[in-house]
């Protein structure tokens, strides 16, 4: 399934440029050790935390997108250095459970 | 479902509390990593996912009053978090399956948000 | 829960997250720094000689292993505190510079810094092991146009960052809200 589908149904709020992409899977954390550890190419990466390293992690293993949860909102220069990695950033009012329980009913596996 | 049903359908190892698991209820869930978050945002009684194993999360289950604590991504606390664990009696669970995984898993077997407004 | 992909030559093994723990002499004023897998980081003064160490930690982190699949080997990096990306340093800087022009040719930049020895050097991480951490990361990527490409810190940025800047964990335990 593709980021922009899923942004859709589960009507979340885009916050940079749109990059879209075919999304291999997710992974919900908010450390960025456990992020270059486990996660995988392709994944949507849904946090809570959202700042530089984070970035820097989802660039070095070519996380696709990130779902920030619970109405927390990027700082202008997360937007930039997200948008220069072509990582998609989305916001939701929604907690981690909820977005988790979303993505499963709309599909995703 | 109760502690005990939870433990077989995520194939879950117990660390510690396994005569309470029968005792324990779960009708919601709380997932994070964040200590602060369990405890501006967590509903008494649930059960906390977290991929942190830290002696935190312990302390942040007793203060937020959640029902037992369970770690994704294959992650196994130390004996110091074992022991604190006893000290409070909050079970502890681990299992392989990611954060994504079990809430996937858990939602498909009924289980609600553990979250305050 | 995607079907098994074929196995990359070199693999990351063994992650055991930790802390990165700083001690400060107290006469000399120097500086090291470790990684502590304790569940409950050091934190007490010690005197080692004619010093005095006392401790704090800087983040959580993690330490792996690598393995060679072809030969079963296992390479291991204790020498490796974490990873800054370009883009965290200031844009005036060498390396900032270096990471733009890279950037532009689908190359992400980032360096390895490593851990402080106490005698106001850095451990040293050899090239060889570069170029097996720099496979680690590009076999793991799924854009084929993407490479990212892990070099050493020939610009010294160990003496101007902060722990904060590395790709490491700070803060996250805290138990205060909005922590």
């Amino acid at each position: 399934m593709k980021l922009q589908e899923i942004a859709e149904k589960l009507d979340l709020k885009r916050a940079t440029k749109a990059f879209d992409r075919e999304v291999s899977g997710v992974y919900i954390s908010d450390m960025v050790s456990d992020v270059i550890a486990n996660a995988k190419a392709g994944n949507l990466l849904v946090t809570v935390q959202i700042h530089n390293n984070v970035i820097a992690a989802a660039n070095l293993v070519d996380i696709c997108g990130i779902v920030v949860t619970q109405g927390k909102q990027p700082t202008e220069d997360v937007v930039k250095m997200a948008e220069k990695a072509e990582i998609t950033i989305y916001t939701t009012a929604l907690n981690r459970w909820q977005v988790a329980t979303k993505l499963y009913e709309a599909g995703i596996r | 479902m109760n502690l005990r049903e939870l433990t077989t359908l995520l194939d879950c190892q117990v660390v510690w509390g396994h005569d309470l698991l029968e005792r324990r209820d779960v009708k919601a869930c709380f997932a994070a990593d964040l200590m602060s978050d369990v405890l501006a945002f967590s509903e008494p009684g649930a059960l906390l996912i977290t991929g942190l194993v830290s002696l935190q999360s312990v302390h942040a289950a007793d203060v937020a009053d959640l029902t037992g604590i369970l770690y994704v991504g294959g992650k196994t606390p130390a004996e110091q978090v074992l022991e604190l664990a006893r000290q409070r009696a909050i079970p502890l669970l681990t299992t392989r399956h990611s954060m994504f995984d079990v809430c996937a898993i858990l939602r498909e077997a009924g289980l609600k948000p553990g979250c305050k407004d | 829960m995607m079907a098994s992909e074929p196995k990359p030559r070199y693999e990351m093994v063994n992650v055991q997250m930790g802390y990165v723990m700083v001690e400060h002499d107290l006469f000399s004023r120097s500086v090291r720094s470790y990684f502590s897998a304790e569940e409950i980081p050091p934190r007490e003064e010690y005197r080692e000689g004619n010093r005095m160490w006392r401790s704090a930690v800087a983040g959580q982190s993690f330490h792996f292993d690598v393995r060679d699949n072809s030969t079963g080997e296992i390479i291991r990096f204790p020498e490796l505190l974490g990873l800054l990306y370009y883009g965290s340093c200031k844009p005036e800087s060498d390396i900032y510079r270096i990471g733009q022009i890279a950037h532009d040719a689908n190359v992400s930049i980032y360096v390895a810094i490593t851990y402080e020895t106490g005698e106001g050097t850095r451990v040293p991480l050899s090239d060889s092991k570069l170029g097996i951490l720099n496979k680690v990361f590009n076999d793991r990527l799924q854009r084929k146009e993407k490479k990212v490409l892990i070099l050493p810190d020939l610009f010294d940025l160990h003496r101007t960052i902060s722990y904060g800047e590395i790709m490491i964990d700070v803060g996250l335990t805290s138990m205060e809200e909005g922590g």
